[in-house]
């Protein structure tokens, strides 16, 4: 009979540190629980009115409400709001225009952030030559989760040519003359890369 | 003249009401926030304003695109605005991440430019939004990944205006 309850009281044992394994493996570096810092874009901007040409980029999408998120070295972040409770997201590269700019409305609305892709990247990119993928970076900016602390441009040879970081969940890049960005990449609060677009 | 119409689903794109509205709703807006030339008010859907379809390597809509294979590409014309609906498709991940990579946007006789997306989801980008004017071909392409993985076929619609 002792010999049983040292066996229950050692397989209780057993579980509680398999509990406290599994929650500390789940934690992220952050603090918090799966997802984390990553998963979360705490800023929702504050809605906008917004001009006719706004208006009609907003019923192409079938959203109604703008909110702007940041403005910043000549672009302009929305978060948008549609009906159905989807959620896009815009930057407009045109300063002081009437314009919701460049748009992405993720499939579902919890697609963005999490943390296998805690940014949202608007940098657009171009290529002069016919063959192959040879792209490179012509203007640089995003939308990041909480997690993301800066983001980067890389030449070929993968050196920093531009650093900036990521404040209110968004961040701002130019290629710096005479330079040239084959990628982008961003870094959590510890310097570990999270994303990277190339 | 064909209508277009960038709504946040493939069912949705189907519903011919809506693509209806929708069109209007663009043709309005393009014409009336961008001043396009009325050339722009015709429109141009892959593979067809009521489907959509495969894009992968060796596709090609063989008039002439940027790059031989790998692209499908409007005619010449003042296009403003190019929507793309991807699919979740052939895999579905976390985020909605599919391992299908394009670059799309629009080219003109001296360069290619647009955005990279492997997610499903619905964009739309403005020629003017990349620098881009006057005559040009709306385009997507599939694209690699630089990282060694394999980028797969993608199930999607594009559209410009």
């Amino acid at each position: 009979m002792k010999r049983k309850q040292i066996g229950l009281a050692a397989l209780a044992l057993v579980a509680v540190a398999a509990t406290g394994t599994v929650v500390a493996l789940a934690t992220t570096a952050h603090g918090s629980l799966p997802g984390g810092a990553l998963a979360r874009l705490s800023n929702h901007g504050r809605p906008v009115a917004t001009g006719p040409g706004q208006k009609t980029e907003l019923a192409t999408l079938e959203a109604t409400q703008a909110s702007l998120l940041a403005e910043r070295e000549g672009r302009t972040f929305y978060r948008l709001a549609k009906p159905d409770g989807g959620v896009c997201f815009a930057v407009n590269l045109v300063p002081a225009s009437d314009h919701i700019g460049n748009t992405t409305c993720p499939l579902t609305p919890t697609a963005f952030p999490v943390p296998d892709r805690p940014v949202l990247d608007f940098s657009i990119w171009e290529s002069t030559s016919h063959v192959g993928d040879d792209y490179h970076l012509i203007s640089g900016q995003g939308i990041a989760a909480d997690g993301v602390r800066a983001v980067a441009l890389l030449d070929s040879s993968g050196r920093a040519i531009a650093r900036a970081r990521v404040v209110d969940n968004v961040y701002t890049l130019d290629v710096p003359r005479g330079k040239v960005a084959k990628a982008i990449v961003a870094y959590d609060d510890g310097g570990e890369e999270v994303f990277r677009e190339a | 003249m064909q209508n277009v119409v960038f709504t946040g689903t493939i069912d949705g794109m189907k519903k011919s009401l809506i693509v209806l509205i929708a069109a209007g709703a663009i043709a309005a807006a393009l014409a009336a926030a961008l001043a396009v030339p009325s050339a722009a008010k015709a429109a141009w859907c892959w593979p067809t304003c009521s489907s959509s379809g495969y894009l992968g390597s060796g596709t090609s809509t063989y008039n002439g695109c940027w790059k031989y294979s790998g692209e499908v590409c409007s005619g010449w014309n003042y296009w403003s605005a190019n929507g793309i609906s991807k699919s979740c498709s052939p895999i579905c991940g976390y985020g909605n991440y599919t391992q299908a990579r394009i670059l799309y946007g629009f080219e003109n006789g001296s360069s290619i430019r647009g955005w990279y997306t492997d997610i499903a989801e619905t964009r739309t980008v403005y020629a003017y939004q990349l620098g881009m004017g006057g005559y040009l071909r709306a385009q997507a392409s599939w694209a690699t990944y630089p990282d060694g993985r394999v980028s797969y076929t993608s199930y999607v619609h594009v559209g410009a205006v």
